[in-house]
C-alpha cells in the first residue's frame, strides 16, 4: 500500500441473503482525491460507501482505510470511523440537541474534549459552512439545506482524513442543492479526500478526479470526468448518461 | 437569542410586547363563545342542558353531605350528625395516617424524608439544573429514604412493623419508581441486544412476569420464598415487597421503552456510530434521550399505576395509608362509617397521582418547545 493510498478495496463482495450486492470491487483512492460514484439505483453505490466505515459489513475481500483493515475488532472499526466523516442523505442530525451541541457531540463524547474547546472548534466550522448565527437553534427549525450544512460541519469537527457523502443532495429541494454543493466544492479545493455518491453530474464534471460507474454491484468503469462524460468506455454508462443528462 | 434579536430588528418592538397582546374581553365575545361551543346544534344543547341539570341535582347533595351538614369536631361517635359525613375519626387519627406506628421520638426522620422527597419538585421543574444532577438525585433518593425511614449506617434501625401510613406509601412508591426506571431501561436494551443469550433471557423474563398478576408475586414473596431459603434465614418483608414492585413494574416500562427505542430512526444510530461513538454512548446520548421523550405519556401512566399498586402490600400485613385508614373504621367505636375512609383515601391518591400527571404534562410541553 503506497503512502498516498488512503482507501483500498480488494475483491470486496457482499450479499444480502442470495442477492449479490457487491461483486469483486477493487478500488484505490489516493490522498486528496475526489471520487464520484454514480450509477443507476440499486447498483450498490450506497452499500459500497457504507461498507467503507462498516455501517454495512462486507462478506469477502479486504477494505483498508488509512492503513487499518476492517475486521471484527471493534476498536479498529471505531478508529476507522474517526478517520472518516460521513454525510447522509437524510442529514441524521440529532433532533434533541441544538446545532452547536450536534457539532460538539463527537468531540466531547468520542474524544473527551472539554466543552469550551469543543465549542470553539464547532463554531469555527459552523462559520465555515456559513451557519454560525443559527447555533442555538434545533435542527427542526432549519431548512434542509441548512441542516445538511450543519451535518457536514458536524462530520468535519472530528477532522477526518476522508469524507464520505451518501447522496447528500438527494433529499433537498432544488433551490437548496447549490448551497450544499458549494461547501463540497470548497472542501474538494482544500484537498480533502472525498468519496461521493451523487447524481449531481455538474459537480462530478467540475471537481471529480475520477468517476466510478457501478451497475448491478460491479464497478464497470473508472475514468476521469473528461473521458467519462465525453467518451464513456461502456455502452451501459452511455445509456445512463443519456438518461440522466436528458433533463 | 439571536433569532429573537433579529425579529426585534425587523418588527421594531420587543417580542414580548407582541406576544402579550391579548384579545380584549367583551360580553358579545362571551356570548359568541357560548353559542358556538355549548349550543351549536340541537344535540349540543340537549347534552349541555342535561349535564347542567345533573350537576345541579347532585352537587348540592354531595357538598351538603361532605361539608355543610358534616361533623368536624367532637370526641366520640355520639357527636356525629346523622345522614352526613363524620370526620372526627379522620382528625383524631391524622397523625397515625401520616406517620403510622413510627416511634414518636424519631418522627423528625419521616419529616426530613418528606422534605428530601419534596425537593424533587424544584429539581424536576427547573430547566437550569444539569441532567446529571437529576439522574444522580433519582439514584440517591432511594438510598436516603431507606436510611432515614428504615435505618442503617448512622441511623437507628426501625422495625418494619413500625412503618405504616403515608410514610410507608411514599417509601414504597418513591423507591419503586426511582429504581424500576433504570431496571426497565436495561431490560429494554437487553431485549434488543445483539447477544442472543442476553436477548433470550430478557425476553423470557419480560414475557413470564407480565403474564402473571402482581398480587401472585406478592403472595409468593411472602409465603413461597421462605420455602427456598435455608431455615433461620429470612429477608425483611420490606425488601421482598420492594423487590416485587420494582422488578414487576420494570417489565411494563421496559416494553414501553422498547417501543420508543424502535421508533428512533436508524439513521440516528448510524450518525453516532459514523463519528466513532460506541454502543453505550450512542444509547446514552442519542437513542435514550429521544426514546424517553417519546415515552413520557406512557411512562407517567405506568408510574401512577405503580404508585397505586403499593396498596397491594396490605395483603402482606403492611399497613400503608389505605390499610391504616381502613383499620380505623374497623375500630368498634367507628364501625359502620363506610364512606369516609374511601373518600379520604381517594382524595389522597388523587392529589398524589394528579401531581405526577401534571409533571408529565409539563414535561410534554417542554419537549414540544424544544422540538420545533
Amino acid at each position: 500500500m503506497s503512502e498516498q493510498t488512503v482507501v483500498k478495496l480488494d475483491q470486496v463482495n457482499k450479499w444480502y441473503g442470495k442477492y449479490h450486492a457487491l461483486r469483486d470491487i477493487d478500488l484505490a483512492v489516493a490522498k486528496g482525491e475526489t471520487i464520484v460514484i454514480c450509477g443507476p439505483s440499486g447498483s450498490g453505490k450506497s452499500t459500497l460507501i457504507r461498507c467503507l466505515n462498516n455501517l454495512e459489513q462486507h462478506d469477502e475481500g479486504d477494505i483498508t482505510i488509512c492503513d487499518i483493515t476492517i475486521s471484527d475488532n471493534v476498536k479498529d472499526i471505531e478508529k476507522i470511523r474517526r478517520h472518516t466523516g460521513m454525510v447522509f442523505q437524510h442529514f441524521n442530525l440529532f433532533p434533541h440537541m441544538t446545532v452547536l451541541d450536534n457539532c460538539t457531540f463527537g468531540l466531547r463524547h468520542v474524544l473527551g474534549m472539554p466543552l469550551a474547546e469543543a465549542n470553539k472548534i464547532a463554531r469555527d466550522l459552523l462559520n465555515k459552512v456559513k451557519i454560525g448565527d443559527q447555533e442555538q437553534k434545533y435542527p427542526g427549525q432549519l431548512s434542509g439545506g441548512q441542516q445538511q450544512r450543519v451535518a457536514i460541519a458536524r462530520a468535519l469537527t472530528m477532522s477526518p482524513d476522508i469524507m464520505l457523502f451518501d447522496e447528500p443532495t438527494s433529499a433537498l429541494d432544488p433551490e437548496m442543492i447549490s448551497e450544499v454543493l458549494e461547501i463540497m466544492r470548497s472542501l474538494s479545493k482544500d484537498g480533502m479526500t472525498m468519496i461521493c455518491v451523487t447524481h449531481e453530474m455538474g459537480f462530478a464534471k467540475e471537481f471529480a478526479d475520477r468517476i466510478v460507474f457501478m451497475e448491478a454491484g460491479s464497478v464497470i468503469e473508472i475514468s476521469p470526468p473528461e473521458e467519462f462524460f465525453v467518451k464513456p468506455k461502456t455502452e451501459r454508462a452511455k445509456v445512463f448518461l443519456d438518461q440522466i443528462l436528458a433533463h | 437569542m439571536n433569532h429573537q434579536a433579529s425579529i426585534e430588528k425587523i418588527t421594531g418592538k420587543p417580542i414580548e410586547a407582541r406576544a402579550k397582546k391579548a384579545i380584549p374581553f367583551s360580553f358579545s365575545r362571551v356570548m359568541v363563545w357560548i353559542k358556538r361551543n355549548l349550543f351549536n346544534t340541537w344535540l349540543d344543547s340537549v347534552v349541555t342542558l342535561a349535564l347542567i341539570a345533573l350537576l345541579c341535582l347532585l352537587l348540592p347533595k354531595a357538598l351538603d353531605w361532605l361539608f355543610f351538614s358534616a361533623t368536624f369536631s367532637g370526641t366520640n361517635r355520639a357527636d356525629c350528625a346523622p345522614g352526613a359525613a363524620c370526620w372526627i375519626p379522620i382528625r383524631q387519627y391524622m397523625d397515625y395516617y401520616i406517620y403510622g406506628p413510627f416511634p414518636e421520638s424519631e418522627q423528625w426522620r419521616v419529616n426530613s424524608a418528606f422534605a428530601v422527597g419534596l425537593f424533587a419538585f424544584p429539581l424536576l421543574f427547573s430547566q437550569r439544573i444539569p441532567q446529571k444532577w437529576i439522574v444522580a438525585y433519582i439514584l440517591v433518593l432511594p438510598v436516603v429514604l431507606w436510611l432515614l425511614l428504615k435505618g442503617g449506617f448512622i441511623f437507628e434501625d426501625i422495625s418494619t412493623s413500625a412503618l405504616g401510613g403515608l410514610t410507608l406509601t411514599f417509601f414504597l412508591g418513591i423507591i419503586a419508581m426511582c429504581l424500576s426506571l433504570p431496571v426497565s431501561i436495561l431490560l429494554a436494551l437487553g431485549r434488543q441486544s445483539q447477544l442472543p443469550i442476553l436477548r433470550w433471557a430478557c425476553t423470557g423474563y419480560i414475557e413470564i412476569i407480565r403474564s402473571v398478576p402482581v398480587i401472585t408475586f406478592l403472595f409468593m414473596a411472602s409465603l413461597v420464598l421462605q420455602l427456598f431459603l435455608p431455615s433461620g434465614v429470612s429477608i425483611d418483608v420490606l425488601f421482598r415487597v420492594l423487590f416485587v414492585l420494582i422488578f414487576v413494574s420494570a417489565v411494563y416500562k421496559a416494553e414501553i421503552i422498547r417501543g420508543a427505542i424502535q421508533a428512533v430512526p436508524k439513521g440516528q444510530i448510524e450518525a453516532s456510530y459514523a463519528m466513532g461513538c460506541g454502543y453505550w454512548k450512542t444509547m446514552a446520548y442519542v437513542v435514550m434521550p429521544q426514546a424517553l421523550r417519546n415515552s413520557v405519556p406512557a411512562l407517567i401512566t405506568n408510574f401512577i399505576g405503580l404508585f397505586k399498586e403499593t396498596t397491594l402490600v396490605m395483603i402482606l400485613g403492611l399497613l400503608e395509608v389505605m390499610g391504616a385508614i381502613n383499620a380505623t373504621f374497623h375500630n368498634a367505636e367507628w364501625l359502620g362509617l363506610h364512606a369516609e375512609g374511601p373518600i379520604v383515601i381517594s382524595a389522597f391518591f388523587f392529589i398524589a397521582c394528579f401531581s405526577i400527571a401534571q409533571y408529565g404534562a409539563y414535561l410534554e410541553r417542554r419537549i414540544k418547545r424544544t422540538k420545533h
